[in-house]
C-alpha cells in the first residue's frame, strides 16, 4: 500500500478512513464466515440463529466495503488533483458516489419529518441544476423517495408522466434516466440519494449499487461527525468529513424564508410556499430568488 | 448443545437486535440466559454503556437482591466476561447456582457459549445504539443551522441589516442571556411566525423495504 504519510492532509484522511473501513469489513467477514461454517454443524435447532447472524455480518461487511471504496476513489481523485498542482476545481466526495452508482451525476439530500430540506450535496452541475429544479417545483426523485420510502427508477416518457414540470426541465438538461433510493438508518429515513444518467440509459446495476452506496452513506459517512460538549454552537455535533465540507446548507434559502417571515408574520412552511410561488411567477429557481432577496435586504442596510 | 441453549440464543438475538435501547430489555435478557443454563440459576447481566452501567436481573436474581441475599450467594457465583478476546470487556454475566457444589461441566460449557454469543449480539446492538444517537445529533446540528439562518433572515427583514450584522446580533443575544444560539433562533422564528415550535426529527419508520436492501 502507498505510504501516505507525506500526502496532503485531506488525502491522508481519506486513506485512513479507507483503511479503517477495510478493517471493519474484515472483522465482519470473519464473523460471517464463522457462522456460515457452523450452519452445517449440529444441532439443527441452531441453524436459524447461525444463518441470521451470518446474514447480518455479511450485510455489515458489504456496508463497510462500499464505504471503503468511496474513500479510496475520493483519495485517488484528490491525489491526482494535488499532483496536478491543485489547479481547477477540487474533487468532490459526491463524484466518488456518482462513479460508484455508475451514473453521470449524483446528489444527496437530507430532510426532516416535515419534509424540510436540511442539507444537500452534489457531484456536478447537472445534479445541482436538478436539485434546484426539484426544490423549485416541489416534485422530483428525492421527494418521491421520501413519500414512498421506496426506490425510484425512471426514464424518458415515464419521467414526464411522473413529474410533469421537473421531468420536462431535467429532460432539457439531457437527463435520460434517474435512480433514487431512500437513505435508511435503523428505523429512520434520513433523506434520498439520487443518480442521473445524461445522454444515455441507466446502467443495469444502478439500483443495486444505489442501495449499497446509500446504506454506506446512511450508516457511516453521514455519521462521521464529532460529538461536542452540550453547550457548543451550533448543534451537538461538529459536522465533519469530506461530504459535509462540500455540502450546501441552504443558508441563503433559509435566510430568505426568514425575511418573508419578518415581512408577513407567517410560519416557516408558509414562508417556503411564498418563496416557491415567487419563483414560479418569476420563472426562476428558488435558489436564485432567495439570493436576490437576501442581496436586496442587504442593500437596504 | 442443548435445545434450551439453541432456543435461548434465537430469543436473545430477536430481543437484543430489535431493541431501541438496551437498558429496558436487560431484565428479559437475564431471564432468557437463566433458562439457557442447566439448573436455571439466578442471573445478573451487567453492561457498561456510554450512558453508564446498567444491570438486568432474572426474577430469581431480583429476589436475591431484594432480600439482600446476594452476598450470601457469592460462594456459588460464576462470572463470565462479555467482550472481545484480548480486548476491553464491556459487560459481565453473574450466575448464582442454587445447588451445593456450584455449577457442573455442562453448566460451565453453556455459560461460556452464552457469554461468547452475547459478546457478538451486544457489540452489534451497542453499535446500533451509537448510530441512533449520532443520527439524532446530526439532525440537531442541521436543524440548528437552519434555525439560525432563518432567524438571521428575520433580523435582516426587521432591522434592514446585513447577514453578518444579523448573526452578530444573535450571537450577542446568546452570550448576554447565556443561552444557546440555536435555542434563541428557534424561539425567534416561533415568536415572529406565530407558530409553536415542534422539534422535528428524521422521518418515522419506513414502509416495507424492497428485497435486496441492506438495511438491518
Amino acid at each position: 500500500m502507498t505510504d501516505h504519510r507525506q500526502s496532503p492532509a485531506d488525502v491522508g484522511r481519506e486513506w485512513l478512513d479507507y483503511a479503517a473501513e477495510r478493517k471493519r469489513a474484515g472483522r465482519a467477514a470473519q464473523l460471517a464466515s464463522d457462522y456460515e461454517r457452523q450452519m452445517a454443524l449440529p444441532p439443527e435447532s441452531m441453524r436459524p440463529f447461525r444463518e441470521r447472524m451470518a446474514n447480518l455480518h455479511r450485510r455489515m461487511e458489504a456496508r463497510h466495503l462500499a464505504c471503503a471504496r468511496l474513500h479510496r476513489l475520493h483519495a485517488l481523485r484528490l491525489q491526482r488533483w494535488h499532483a496536478d498542482g491543485a489547479s481547477g476545481l477540487r474533487p468532490l466526495f459526491m463524484a466518488a458516489v456518482s462513479e460508484r452508482l455508475r451514473t453521470d451525476d449524483a446528489s444527496i439530500a437530507l430532510f426532516d419529518d416535515r419534509n424540510q430540506e436540511l442539507v444537500f450535496a452534489v457531484s456536478g452541475p447537472t445534479a445541482r441544476a436538478a436539485h434546484d429544479l426539484e426544490l423549485t417545483h416541489g416534485e422530483g426523485p428525492a421527494r418521491d423517495v421520501l413519500h414512498r420510502t421506496g426506490p425510484v427508477v425512471t426514464a424518458g416518457g415515464d419521467m414526464l408522466r411522473r413529474w410533469p414540470r421537473f421531468g420536462a426541465a431535467v429532460t432539457a438538461l439531457d437527463v435520460r434516466a434517474v435512480v433514487a433510493v431512500p437513505l435508511l438508518q435503523s428505523s429512520r429515513c434520513l433523506g434520498a440519494l439520487c443518480g442521473f444518467a445524461v445522454g444515455h440509459r441507466l446502467d443495469t446495476r444502478a439500483e443495486e449499487q444505489a442501495y449499497l452506496v446509500g446504506d454506506a452513506l446512511a450508516h457511516t459517512v453521514l455519521l462521521a461527525g464529532e460529538e461536542l460538549d452540550p453547550g457548543s454552537v451550533p448543534g451537538d455535533m461538529a459536522l465533519s468529513g469530506s461530504l459535509f465540507e462540500d455540502a450546501d446548507y441552504l443558508s441563503t434559502v433559509n435566510q430568505a424564508v426568514g425575511i418573508i417571515v419578518a415581512q408577513y408574520g407567517c410560519a416557516i412552511d408558509s414562508a417556503f410556499a411564498l418563496l416557491r410561488a415567487r419563483a414560479f411567477s418569476d420563472d426562476q429557481p428558488v435558489t436564485e430568488v432567495a439570493r436576490r432577496m437576501v442581496q436586496d435586504a442587504q442593500r437596504l442596510s | 448443545m442443548t435445545n434450551e441453549l439453541a432456543m435461548g440464543m434465537s430469543d436473545l438475538a430477536v430481543l437484543l437486535l430489535s431493541a431501541d435501547e438496551l437498558g429496558p430489555v436487560l431484565d428479559e435478557a437475564a431471564d432468557i440466559v437463566s433458562r439457557m443454563v442447566p439448573g436455571c440459576p439466578a442471573t445478573q447481566l451487567v453492561l457498561t454503556l456510554d450512558s453508564g452501567v446498567v444491570t438486568g436481573f432474572s426474577p430469581a436474581a431480583r429476589m436475591l437482591r431484594d432480600a439482600h441475599a446476594i452476598e450470601d450467594a457469592l460462594a456459588w457465583r460464576e462470572v463470565a466476561q462479555i467482550g472481545p478476546v484480548g480486548g476491553e470487556p464491556f459487560g459481565a454475566l453473574m450466575l448464582y447456582s442454587g445447588q451445593s457444589g456450584g455449577f457442573d461441566d455442562a453448566a460451565h460449557d453453556a455459560i461460556g457459549q452464552t457469554a461468547d454469543m452475547l459478546t457478538v449480539l451486544l457489540s452489534v446492538a451497542i453499535a446500533a445504539g451509537r448510530q441512533a444517537k449520532l443520527t439524532e445529533q446530526l439532525h440537531a446540528a442541521l436543524a440548528s443551522r437552519s434555525a439560525i439562518d432563518q432567524a438571521s433572515g428575520i433580523l435582516m427583514g426587521q432591522r434592514h441589516c446585513s447577514r453578518d450584522e444579523a448573526f452578530d446580533m444573535l450571537r450577542r443575544l446568546s452570550q448576554h442571556n447565556n443561552r444557546k444560539l440555536a435555542e434563541l433562533a428557534v424561539e425567534m422564528v416561533e415568536k415572529v411566525g406565530g407558530t409553536p415550535h415542534v422539534a422535528p426529527h428524521f422521518a418515522a419508520p419506513a414502509a416495507a423495504r424492497p428485497s435486496g436492501g441492506t438495511a438491518d
